[in-house]
């Protein structure tokens, strides 16, 4: 299964960015493997108009099933839920860790976004 | 759901997105938004500055000088469109103004520049301009540092 993880930096061991549209990276992680492959979400960023359902469109199309991150807003996350991904929000730590933490069964799915829309 | 109906999901998820913005931040700051000026790091700056604010937003200022005044000005963000649009006109503003006149400006004359501005997003004005002056700061102490040396 892959996983998206929004990260400050490119590594596993780099931490969590709560920031799903705003995160610099976001990397999608093969979970039989642990290998990942490294989004560059500065182009999202950027591309002012809305960061949040970019980066949904984009973690989307590398087929990932899951996102981790911290804080999802209602754009991005109607977005992840009609590319049928789920989300877990509030999300802490290492890449690394809330990887291994998620596969323990011990995070739980977002029912809604859990901040308001922000452009 | 299939290809077609999930890009039209998007574009009417985006086309919302634009008439809330537009709402929010009148059509000044919403063309600023689109095409956001002064943006972007300054290879040949004579001083730069980078703050974090408080709601996480980092702002850069990068500033030219010419005579003492800003020649050219621009800034970076890795905020929302509020923290873009902040940096935009803070920076827009610096032009032509000498230092003490950077110094006395406020987030208070970049939200007026603004016109339209959420209220729960000023604290990004205030951020732009601190972050202006911080540069300007640096560029004046780098200036004494300098006339110490000489001396």
């Amino acid at each position: 299964m892959k996983i998206a993880v929004t990260a400050k930096g490119t590594h596993l061991f780099d931490e969590v960015d709560p920031r799903f549209g705003r995160a610099p990276y976001i990397l999608i992680v093969d979970t039989d493997s642990m290998d990942y492959e490294v989004l560059d979400n500065s182009a999202n960023v950027n591309a002012f108009k809305g960061a949040g359902i970019q980066a949904a469109t984009m973690v989307a199309d590398k087929g990932a099933e899951v996102l981790l991150t911290g804080y999802c807003g209602p754009n991005a996350f109607r977005t992840l839920q009609a590319a049928e991904m789920k989300v877990v929000s509030d999300v802490t730590g290492t890449v690394e860790q809330v990887v291994k933490t998620f596969l323990d069964g011990k995070l739980v799915f977002s029912e809604n976004a859990n901040v308001e829309g922000h452009w | 759901m299939k290809d077609r109906e999930f890009d039209e999901l998007i574009h009417k998820i985006q086309d919302k997105i634009f008439a809330e913005a537009k709402n929010a931040l009148g059509n000044k700051g919403f063309d600023r938004w689109r095409n956001p000026r002064y943006c972007g790091v300054m290879k040949n700056a004579d001083s730069h500055a980078r703050l974090k604010g408080s709601c996480g937003d980092t702002m850069e200022m990068y500033i030219r000088l010419k005579d003492d005044r800003i020649e050219q000005a621009s800034y970076v963000t890795d905020g929302c469109s509020s923290s873009s649009i902040a940096g935009s006109f803070t920076a827009e503003l610096a032009l032509n103004k000498s230092l003490v006149e950077v110094l006395d400006m406020t987030g208070a004359d970049v939200l007026r520049e603004i016109g339209t501005f959420p209220e729960a997003e000023e604290h990004c004005a205030h951020l732009a301009v601190r972050t202006l002056q911080e540069a300007v700061n640096c560029y004046m102490a780098d200036q004494v540092r300098k006339e110490k040396q000489r001396i």
